[in-house]
């Protein structure tokens, strides 16, 4: 009877003994394939963050005489790392006039003051794309009529609905933005669109009349710049938002970019805005790290108790391994047979385990990662850093979808730990056997 | 011609007391050689060390003129010899079938039937069948290895007196009938009178006896004596 049978034998004769080892590497291996799963949730979801943060840098170069010039912004894109997305804003003010240069009419109800020589003047704000800026994406503007403005649209104005009607304007009609401190600095804009405001300004009261709702304009970056610069057939910038693909890179790719030339990056202000992306971060460390030290801890264990059950069940069977060897049978062969025993039952906790563990790491492990994600979410929500930059919704941070599955790489990782398992417990159980002469088992046995 | 020889063995547990004292002996096939000898005199060692589970401190054990010692043990356990235990040592999670295949590819069933087990007792947990027909088990396992050499350690030990007998006139079968040299080490009085050889240990050495029907008579020396049955061999 070769060894095979006699392992076959055994584990399907001793009933007790079999499905007791069997219960404990179920156990083991559900573990260990739950801790694997929900730390590839864990991964995923960092992943997943990476991309939904984005972080990004902002500089500021309100400083600088005549802003950032589109030549250093080609520069500043071809630095490796960023993603391609960008921002570029500026802000200022304006004398509003209709086409004939008369000064159009502004709300002045509820403004802490009307500055002198602002009586028809109001905030103008310049963005790559007008439903990007933070009034449209936080602050409850929304479009009633026409269409938004891009870096494809020049010379064009979006005006508050209540500005349209109290001076009669409409979609496609013309009217002057001028410098607030140069008036025959004007240039024509056509007015692309209407907007309202779907929330009550909240510093009504203190707010000079020229940053009241009504009195704001949107424009596009070039109208920006002749405004702010005086430039004509360029555009320089006051602010550029720039988003990279690791958030972990940020670091390099700021000082790669402040050794760019042609700028003075002494008066410029580059500010980091990853706070979002750490902090989400720290809370999925924070839960990889214990899933790392559960995986450490249940390997260690499962392999010492594995040792010391097997220790016991071949302490019992010392009589069988004399019998074995008075037989001419080799060690090799018996040692062989009691692997053979282990693994066949290990084979089968480690199929049934999949359902198993499918079931639990499921259960715990989104209840674990929904903990750390509402964090995530919070931490989100709760950072408000960037004032004109769009922030991510927490849900759509890509988190909510992220379901602990089985992966096969995990799978299979198993498998190989609980065989080497397997083999490493059975040889350290055996090896007081083993390493002992027949006689002495034989008379252990009797 | 002997089958085995053994040549001047020592032993002795821990390097310290001296269980054999430069022992002598040869065994032929077709005969039935009985150990006998008070407790704790080293038959059972004796027994391990003809078997090969444990090497002699000094001198040679011979298996048809090879050293076992050379030619290894294991491999002298595995061809060479059978063992019968005072335990039976069957395995508890084996039928009789399975422990007799254990030892050989031939069916089971013919020597276990000859030995008196029937088709269903064959087929049954060996832990269910009474004390004999588990030595009966035992002594098949060692018959159908079909090594020349079967070496007994109180076969009759555990067994009731017609149980003993019967397994006594098994073994001399084996000797006489399938030309088996049979070597039992025994406290049995009874077992020995039937022997061809009867040895004593005492003291550390091995001694033939006088009157193989006698075992209480006085031994002489193996050296200078031949036994009867070796002298009816003339």
């Amino acid at each position: 009877m070769n060894l095979y049978k006699r392992a076959y034998l055994y584990s399907i004769r001793k009933k007790g003994k079999t499905l007791t080892l069997l219960a404990f590497l179920l156990v083991m291996a559900t573990l260990m394939l739950t801790c694997l799963s929900i730390q590839s949730a864990t991964e995923t979801a960092n992943a997943n963050i990476k991309k939904a943060l984005l972080g990004y840098f902002t500089i500021n170069a309100k400083t600088l005489e005549n802003g950032i010039p589109e030549d250093t912004v080609s520069q500043i894109l071809d630095v490796d790392g960023l993603s391609g997305r960008y921002t570029l804003r500026s802000y200022t003010y304006a004398a509003y006039f209709d086409a004939d240069g008369n000064g159009l009419t502004i709300n002045t109800e509820g403004a802490a003051q009307v500055p002198e020589g602002y009586e028809n003047a109001g905030r103008v704000v310049a963005n790559s794309n007008s439903q990007e800026d933070s009034y449209f994406t936080d602050g409850g503007f929304e479009m009633v009529e026409g269409s938004p403005i891009t870096t494809e649209t020049g010379s064009q104005v979006l005006i508050h609905e209540k500005f349209a009607q109290r001076n009669g304007l409409s979609v496609g009609d013309t009217m002057l933005l001028g410098n607030v401190e140069d008036k025959d600095k004007t240039i024509p804009v056509t007015v692309a669109g209407i907007f309202t405001n779907t929330e009550e300004q909240d510093s009504i009261g203190m707010a000079p009349s020229y940053d009241l709702y009504d009195n704001i304009v949107f424009t596009d970056l070039s109208t920006a710049s002749f405004l702010l610069y005086g430039t004509e057939g360029t555009t320089n910038v006051q602010y550029g938002d720039f988003y990279v693909n690791d958030p972990d890179e940020l670091e390099r790719i700021m000082t790669d970019v402040q050794e760019l030339d042609g700028v003075d990056w002494e008066s410029c202000t580059l500010t980091r805005y990853d706070n979002d992306y750490q902090n989400a971060k720290e809370s999925l460390e924070g839960l990889q790290n214990i899933v790392f030290i559960a995986i450490a801890v249940v390997s260690v264990i499962c392999f010492l108790v594995l040792a010391l059950f097997l220790t016991l069940r071949l302490r019992g069977r010392i009589h069988e391994t004399g019998v074995y060897l008075a037989m001419g049978i080799s060690k090799g062969s018996v040692l062989l047979q009691y692997l053979l025993e282990v693994i066949l039952v290990a084979a089968i906790a480690l199929v049934i385990s999949f359902g198993t563990s499918t079931a639990i790491s499921h259960q715990i492990g989104s209840s674990l990662l929904s903990q750390v994600t509402s964090e995530t979410y919070e931490t989100v929500d709760l950072t408000g850093e960037s004032e004109a930059v769009e922030e991510e919704p927490a849900e759509d941070l890509g988190l909510a979808e992220i379901e602990v599955a089985l992966s096969a790489e995990d799978y299979a990782l198993v498998w190989a730990f609980g065989m080497v398992l397997c083999v490493a417990s059975t040889a350290l159980a055996a090896y007081p056997i083993m390493k002992m002469k027949p006689k002495s088992i034989l008379s252990q046995m009797s | 011609m002997s089958i085995m020889e053994i040549k001047q063995v020592g032993y002795s547990y821990d390097n310290k007391k001296k269980v054999l004292k430069g022992v002598n002996a040869e065994m032929e096939q077709g005969k039935l050689y009985a150990i006998l000898g008070p407790s704790g005199c080293g038959k059972t060692t004796l027994l391990s060390l003809i078997g090969g589970l444990d090497s002699p401190g000094s001198g040679q054990i011979y298996f048809d003129g090879q050293d076992i010692a050379r030619t290894g043990l294991s491999d002298h356990r595995k061809n060479h010899v059978a063992f019968i235990f005072q335990a039976y040592n069957l395995i508890d999670y084996l039928t009789p079938a399975e422990n007799v295949s254990l030892t050989s590819k031939l069916p089971p069933l013919p020597i276990l039937e000859r030995l008196g087990l029937t088709k269903e007792e064959a087929r049954r947990n060996v832990l269910k069948l009474s004390g004999g027909q588990q030595q009966r088990v035992a002594i098949a396992r060692a018959l159908a290895s079909e090594a020349p050499v079967i070496l007994a350690d109180e076969p009759t030990g555990n067994l009731d007196e017609d149980t003993a007998q019967d397994i006594t006139e098994i073994l001399k079968e084996s000797a006489h009938k399938m030309n088996k040299c049979v070597v039992v080490v025994t406290h049995s009085g009874e077992l020995a009178k039937q022997a061809d050889v009867v040895f004593r240990l005492k003291k550390g050495e091995l001694q033939v006896l006088e009157r193989i029907d006698d075992p209480s008579a006085q031994p002489r020396s193996r050296r200078n004596n031949t036994s009867r049955s070796e002298r009816r061999g003339r």
